[in-house]
């Protein structure tokens, strides 16, 4: 497995495995494929609702019916994204070498449209046929409630993958073909393309909706889903407006994981860590940053996310000493607790000592911590950002905050870049976000020309070995890179917190 | 996908060429990577109902779309394949990997190749083969002198000038002076 959709919102690349360069890139572009296919069909739209319903709120028939959805689509979801992510890239097809099971997605969706390629691109066949045999008219019949209710014994109606059997039928008709390349060249607007389609279909027996029933059932059915608790849908025209921030905004969705699975995690009070805790055991040396200690400023729910084993009574940010010893086996996470003491306090005590304080945080962590808690002596720092970064550097924007940011790569067994961003000239608070090389390239797209905005050259970065230090612990600790998905919605923060 | 039936015929990425064939392009110089070859006729829709594979997918929880590497058993339908003139087939997805390692870059060369390789005999085909892998994939900018394609063919070398000439009838090698290329 290098990579997955959820089948709702998200798609996760697995990069234990050591995966880099353009592969890793193609399979990016392949889940993100999925996600696009999803986000922009009314079965996708119904997948993702039903799938973010909170398990509690939803009958069985329901989890069952998501499934039963999930399975009427895969062909129709895996030409797609196979023919995108090998269309995207003039190299693409080499990542498929001996993949015989993807070849064969890739040849059926290239057979699929041959007949329509001749005339148009392909990208805007693909475009068009894939999204219509996922909108069956059938569908649209049915609210929220309706949704929840429904029940695939009952055979509520075709699926995607059977429309596209039905569909390759109807391609071998001439007169359909020339029905649907006029509708794809005379139709002025995507919506009269689409119904013009649908017609040119239709006496091939495959019922789907037309472009009004669906432009009104989509705000529908997301309004009456937000009104229940869960993770809100925001519905978005992604037809206007600026390309590079919806890319961006797809990309961050993008999950990583770099091991199996998190850590076991071991702890001990600062006072009387024992001997599993001892400054050897946790102490690291880096050669260009030489014998250093991590000392971490962590919400609970941040080791949570990473290792089990965290006490249920951590409810608010703490520091800590933080280390990974992956030479036993199961690995563990390591975690000298300092409670809720003065992180400034900690690292000067730190600095009496043969060893550096590295120094580490996260964006969820400092969003969720006071303001009032003491970070002077932290510099610099390294900030990993957990929550959407989108709507981080789009707030500190609107402040007219001044940014610099950079693009750098670090070596090692994962494949990965990092966006580090500055604000207003302060090279202490330095915010990491750590990604694929296609997010990178998204975020980097967005932020490119921005009033305000700075991108500066490697040799501009003057914390190179502490970042570096940094990304080492994190690849080694953490197991899941990902924005997101906490619990409750932290409290809001003015900005960038000040450092001394 | 599962195929059945009897005409189905289980082979391996090396079973993509007949064993004989195989052996006479070796002996000429042409070795072929198998799993390449399958590979680019397994994504071209000319092997639809001719090439099939069968995926033992590794479960997913429900719902999910995996890009996965899965385990795969290649099926061949022969009575089909030989209706499709797999000969030519084959012969096409020799020829545009011959002298290049990518996939992708054969895969944009294979049509053509194989409307050429549609209306050769099997020898002929060979010759064009051969051509390529002596001009390291490029048949048609590189011209080959005789000697250097007799050469390739050992003790049948006298072949190669009559199968030249035919092919040159044809307008599909000309003799420039440095040699013979294949025509674009």
């Amino acid at each position: 497995m290098v990579g997955y959709h959820d089948g709702v919102d998200s798609w996760t690349l697995d990069l234990a495995s050591g995966m880099g360069g353009s592969f890793q890139s193609f399979v990016s572009l392949h889940e993100r494929s999925h996600q696009a296919l999803h986000e922009t069909t009314a079965w996708g739209t119904a997948m993702t609702i039903l799938g973010l319903v909170p398990v509690a709120d939803q009958p069985d028939r329901a989890s069952r019916f998501w499934e039963w959805m999930g399975r009427g689509c895969r062909e129709t979801h895996e030409q797609f994204a196979t023919l995108a992510a090998v269309e995207s890239s003039t190299e693409g097809l080499n990542h498929l070498a001996g993949n015989y099971a993807y070849l064969q997605y890739y040849r059926s969706a290239v057979g699929l449209l041959a007949p329509l390629t001749h005339d148009v691109p392909w990208v805007a066949a693909a475009d068009l046929m894939y999204r219509l045999v996922m909108s069956p008219a059938w569908l649209l019949e049915l609210d929220l409630s309706a949704l929840l209710d429904c029940d695939h014994y009952t055979s509520p109606g075709t699926t995607p993958d059977e429309a596209l059997t039905d569909l390759r039928h109807a391609l071998s008709d001439e007169t359909t073909v020339t029905g649907l390349l006029s509708a794809m060249a005379g139709q002025p607007t995507y919506g009269e393309r689409w119904d013009a389609a649908a017609l040119a279909l239709r006496p091939h027996g495959i019922r789907l909706h037309d472009w009004a029933a669906y432009e009104a059932w989509v705000p529908a059915i997301i309004l009456e889903y937000n009104k229940r608790r869960g993770r809100a849908v925001v519905l978005v025209d992604s037809t206007t407006g600026d390309p590079t921030l919806s890319r961006i905004e797809a990309m961050q969705r993008e999950r990583l994981t770099l091991h199996a699975g998190p850590l076991a995690l071991t702890w001990a009070k600062a006072q009387n860590p024992g001997p599993s805790l001892s400054p050897a055991q946790i102490a690291r040396t880096h050669e260009e940053l030489g014998p250093h200690v991590v000392l971490a400023w962590l919400h609970p729910e941040v080791l949570r996310k990473q290792s089990v084993g965290v006490p249920d009574a951590w409810a608010a940010p703490r520091l800590g000493l933080l280390a990974c010893d992956r030479r036993i086996d199961p690995s563990l996470l390591l975690w000298v607790d300092f409670d809720d003491a003065p992180p400034s306090v900690v690292a000067a005590s730190i600095r009496k000592t043969p060893f550096a304080p590295l120094l580490m945080t996260t964006l969820y962590t400092l969003q969720a911590s006071d303001g009032s808690i003491d970070f002077r002596g932290w510099a610099p720092v390294f900030v990993s950002v957990d929550t959407p970064i989108v709507e981080f550097l789009e707030s500190a924007l609107s402040r007219e905050e001044v940014l610099s940011y950079w693009v750098l790569g670090t070596g090692g067994s994962r494949y990965l870049n990092h966006v580090v961003v500055q604000f207003n000239d302060d090279s202490a608070l330095n915010f990491v976000y750590t990604c694929s090389v296609m997010t990178s390239r998204a975020v980097d797209d967005w932020l490119t020309g921005k009033e305000g905005v700075t991108r500066r050259s490697a040799e501009e970065f003057t914390h190179r070995a502490g970042l570096a230090a940094f990304i080492e612990h994190l690849v080694g600790s953490f197991w899941l890179l990902e924005l997101g998905r906490w619990p409750a919605a932290p409290p809001e923060q003015d900005g960038p917190l000040p450092t001394g | 996908m599962s195929p059945s039936g009897a005409e189905w015929t289980e082979i391996t990425a090396d079973g993509i060429l007949p064993t004989s064939r195989q052996a006479r392009l070796a002996q000429r110089g042409v070795h072929l990577d198998n799993q390449l070859l399958a590979s680019l006729l397994a994504a071209q829709p000319v092997s639809e109902g001719v090439l099939m594979v069968e995926t033992t997918l590794p479960s997913l929880p429900p719902g999910h779309l995996g890009m996965i590497v899965p385990r795969t058993r290649l099926f061949i339908n022969r009575p089909k394949a030989h209706d499709l003139g797999w000969d030519a087939i084959t012969a096409a997805g020799v020829f545009v990997l011959t002298g290049s390692a990518s996939l992708a870059a054969g895969a944009q060369l294979f049509q053509r190749a194989l409307r050429m390789m549609r209306v050769l005999a099997a020898d002929e085909a060979d010759l064009a083969i051969v051509m390529a892998n002596l001009s390291e994939g490029r048949p048609t900018d590189i011209s080959l002198p005789i000697s250097r394609i007799e050469s390739a063919y050992e003790e049948d070398s006298a072949k190669v000038a009559p199968l030249l000439k035919g092919l040159r009838k044809r307008g599909i090698a000309v003799e420039d002076g440095e040699g013979w290329r294949l025509v674009d």
